[in-house]
């Protein structure tokens, strides 16, 4: 009895931990979602909880069923998976045929995250991943959108202004309340503004994130939405609607927080921020998608290490004598 | 729980009840174990034999190259043996084990030196330093004049109260209950340095132990420096750069180069007692905390006890035991055994419930950046650590400056996949030095 006492754990230091952990970090991310899944389940009803279901559903079992195949330890229950399904869903139509979600979230799951190890060797993030190869294989059905719940236009506003021109815009009569409450076509995550910010703010609350890139994501497309307007006010669209159709909020507080893609210091972060919003308003202005959050992240999350490289200054470091 | 702050303006709640209890003296121990070394390559030769029979404060072992302070017997008996001893920092060392015969008996009655204020400095250095006191680097003393070495005069003199800035519970008990001991401490810097400033720093929060300052005079001879204090602010570099707003030259560069010399409350106390009483470094604080043990206690113990003694004058273990540590729960040594003695730098041990005990589990890092913000030398410890677990050693020292490290523990703290950060730092600081001795060889 006396040896058994005496035995202890070495190890190397520290030995406490702060207690945060990185499924600690997905979960406080589904949890600010749910204003968001809430939102989408009031707007697109039956059709949002089928694809959201198939979604999570086929992104678990394809990383459980690697795992396996991979040999490795089955840890789904980190929830990564879930919340890889969940962010896939938002970007997609309520319409979507079940096997296209299935094949995307499996895409996701397997070409985005799996085949690179585990999660934190992924170069993309891999909700991403699978948004592009649908968008790439499917337009159509991607973009078949419906009209919402107490929303009055079948198409989202950014597909107007982008395919029938800034009078047909004017004439649909958008108010920015019915932007910010969801009234209007698109992803069935990304409608509802104010669900999303609700879920930011827990995030920022909780510290999952920090605000370095939202700021600098929001701030960038709100600057150049509104160096663009001001130029020419009858062309361009007022920055806030920049803001608030499309994927805006959802890519600044979910996608392109996404800890693995991107940079790690705070300054790099704030310019990630900088470059998303950047591509994003380069694609609206000129580019051929109506919305490019999805592509931009996507553009944003290759330069990410090199962003890595604002270093923070080392202590004592002598200045390099020139 | 409470709340420590820690670097980067994160706070963290961590559980450690800190003693705020008067320094009890510990009973004396029934049998000691003294290594010969404190630093790895440097070794005292042992001056007495198995068998011998050994007085309170004789010398029992010296460093003839004087490298190393010399050692003093803790108690009066008999030496049992002088055989290696596996520590947990490195591995075998030659120790002298010796067991009590519970008298304390004196070889000579020491001799007090009642007047320094006008004694030889030289004189006094030698003093300290027969007296087994590790006050500042050894490079520093006139001692090493003679050897070769450079010597940088003292012009600020810095004494740490704050401990590591995570627990200063021994230097505030002492500030608090030896204030006029700290005052004919400064008075014995200033005669030996002969520094232009001596500067006592302590945590802001302490009202009592700023008022015990001001009310002995203390205050009239240091320069009061009230910090708010958090984790790690109690390594040099960084008490450097709160105080004198300057950084030292990293990597490489130590405080002495600067002109600067710290020392903890505890050391200077020793220092004293060494040059007044003429008694031999033969104790030491300690704070026995931890959620482990029963009664947290801040204790006096006599150098080469066994942990086992400090825990049972402690009550005993409150749990099942998991970790026990010697040092801070962020980078100190967990040991693997209670006979493990206490030695000239414990400070603290720090006993780890078993239930608290967490896995060493760790995943691929996922850039969140977090140990980024926490480095309080602006690091950035995802990369050393990637770079180190992959055995790119020499690209971690040039690009992300490896060697400025300084082992905090902050960035494995706060790592969410657990990675052991900064043992992969660790361990790489280690691989170079292999791989300089190997080139120096060739």
């Amino acid at each position: 009895m006396m040896a058994d006492e005496n035995r202890f754990y070495v190890s190397f230091p520290p030995h406490v931990v702060s207690g945060k952990s990185v499924s600690g970090l997905m979960y406080d991310n589904l949890i600010a979602l749910i204003p968001a899944a809430a939102a989408a389940l009031y707007y697109f009803r039956a059709g949002a909880l089928k694809v959201m279901v198939l979604a999570i559903l086929s992104a678990v079992v394809c990383e459980a069923g690697m795992q396996k195949f991979l040999k490795r330890d089955i840890a789904v229950k980190d929830g990564h998976a879930v919340l890889t399904g969940l962010l896939l869903a938002f970007l997609l139509p309520p319409t979507m045929p079940w096997w296209m979600v299935i094949v995307g979230s499996g895409c996701a799951i397997i070409v985005g995250k799996m085949i690179y190890g585990e999660y934190g060797n992924n170069p993309f993030n891999p909700t991403l991943v699978g948004w592009v190869m649908l968008r790439l294989s499917w337009p159509g059905k991607v973009g078949d959108w419906v009209q919402p719940f107490g929303g009055m236009i079948p198409d989202p506003p950014l597909h107007v202004f982008k395919f029938d021109g800034i009078e047909a815009f004017f004439d649909y009569d958008f108010h920015l309340l019915d932007l910010f409450l969801g009234r209007q076509a698109g992803g069935m995550g990304t409608v509802c503004i104010a669900a999303l910010l609700a879920g930011g703010i827990y995030l920022l609350v909780r510290r999952a994130i920090t605000w370095h890139i939202p700021v600098g994501f929001l701030g960038s497309v709100f600057v150049f939405g509104g160096v663009l307007w001001l130029m020419d006010k009858e062309a361009n669209l007022n920055p806030l609607v920049h803001m608030m159709a499309g994927g805006t909020v959802l890519g600044a507080l979910f996608l392109a927080t996404d800890p693995v893609t991107s940079p790690v210091t705070r300054w790099g972060k704030l310019a990630y921020g900088v470059v998303c919003g950047v591509l994003i308003m380069v694609i609206r202005a000129w580019g051929k998608y109506p919305d490019g959050v999805v592509f931009a992240i996507l553009l944003a999350n290759t330069c990410a290490p090199l962003l890595s490289k604002i270093k923070p200054r080392v202590y004592g470091k002598e200045k390099a004598v020139a | 729980m409470k709340t420590i702050k820690l670097y980067g303006g994160r706070n963290f709640k961590t559980p450690n009840p800190d003693p705020d209890t008067p320094i009890q003296e510990a009973p004396p121990p029934k049998k000691v174990i003294l290594p010969l070394s404190d630093r790895p390559g440097i070794y005292c030769r042992a001056l007495v034999q198995r068998g011998e029979t050994v007085f309170l404060g004789e010398k029992i072992a010296e460093d003839p190259k004087n490298r190393m302070a010399p050692i003093h017997s803790p108690v009066s008996g008999k030496v049992t043996d002088v055989a290696p001893y596996r520590y947990a920092e490195g591995g075998n060392v030659l120790s002298i084990f010796i067991e009590s015969d519970e008298q304390d008996r004196w070889e000579t009655k020491p001799f007090p030196l009642e007047k320094f204020a006008d004694a030889d400095p030289l004189g006094l250095i030698r003093t300290i330093r027969r007296a087994g006191v590790k006050m500042i680097p050894y490079e520093t003393l006139p001692e090493a004049e003679r050897e070769g070495a450079r010597i940088t005069p003292i012009r600020n003199f810095v004494i740490n109260g704050i401990g590591r800035g995570f627990s200063g519970s021994i230097a505030r008990r002492l500030m608090l209950e030896r204030g006029p001991d700290l005052t004919e401490c400064v008075h014995l810097l200033k005669r030996i340095f002969q520094p232009e400033k001596v500067y006592l720093v302590v945590n802001e929060k302490h009202g009592d132990v700023i008022r015990v300052i001001e009310e002995t005079g203390l205050a009239k001879e240091v320069h009061l420096i009230q910090l708010p204090v958090f984790y790690p602010l109690g390594h040099p570099h960084l008490l450097y750069k709160a105080i004198f707003g300057k950084e030292i030259p990293s990597p490489g560069g130590i405080a002495i180069d600067q002109g600067v010399a710290f020392a903890n409350v505890d050391t200077l106390l020793h220092a004293l007692e060494a040059v007044k009483l003429g008694k031999p470094h033969i104790e030491r604080y300690v704070t026995v905390s931890g959620e482990g043990v029963s009664t947290p206690k801040n204790l006096k113990v006599r150098i080469g006890t066994p942990l086992q003694d400090l825990v049972e004058f402690c009550d005993g273990f409150k749990d099942k035991p998991g970790r026990i540590v010697i040092g801070n729960p962020f980078d100190g040594m967990a040991q693997f055994s209670l006979d493990r003695p206490v030695l000239k730098d414990t400070r603290w041990l720090w006993v780890q419930p078993l239930a608290q005990v967490v896995g060493d589990n760790y995943r691929a890092c996922i850039n969140c950046g977090d140990c980024v913000d926490v480095c309080p030398v602006g690091l950035m410890p995802n990369f050393l650590g990637k770079f180190c677990e992959f055995s790119r050693y020499e690209e971690a020292a040039s690009q992300y400056q490896l060697w400025t490290c300084i082992e905090c523990g902050l960035c494995a703290y706060v790592c969410p996949s657990r990675r052991p950060l900064v043992h992969f730092i660790k361990f790489g600081k280690w691989e170079l030095t292999l791989r300089e001795k190997e080139n120096d060889g060739r």
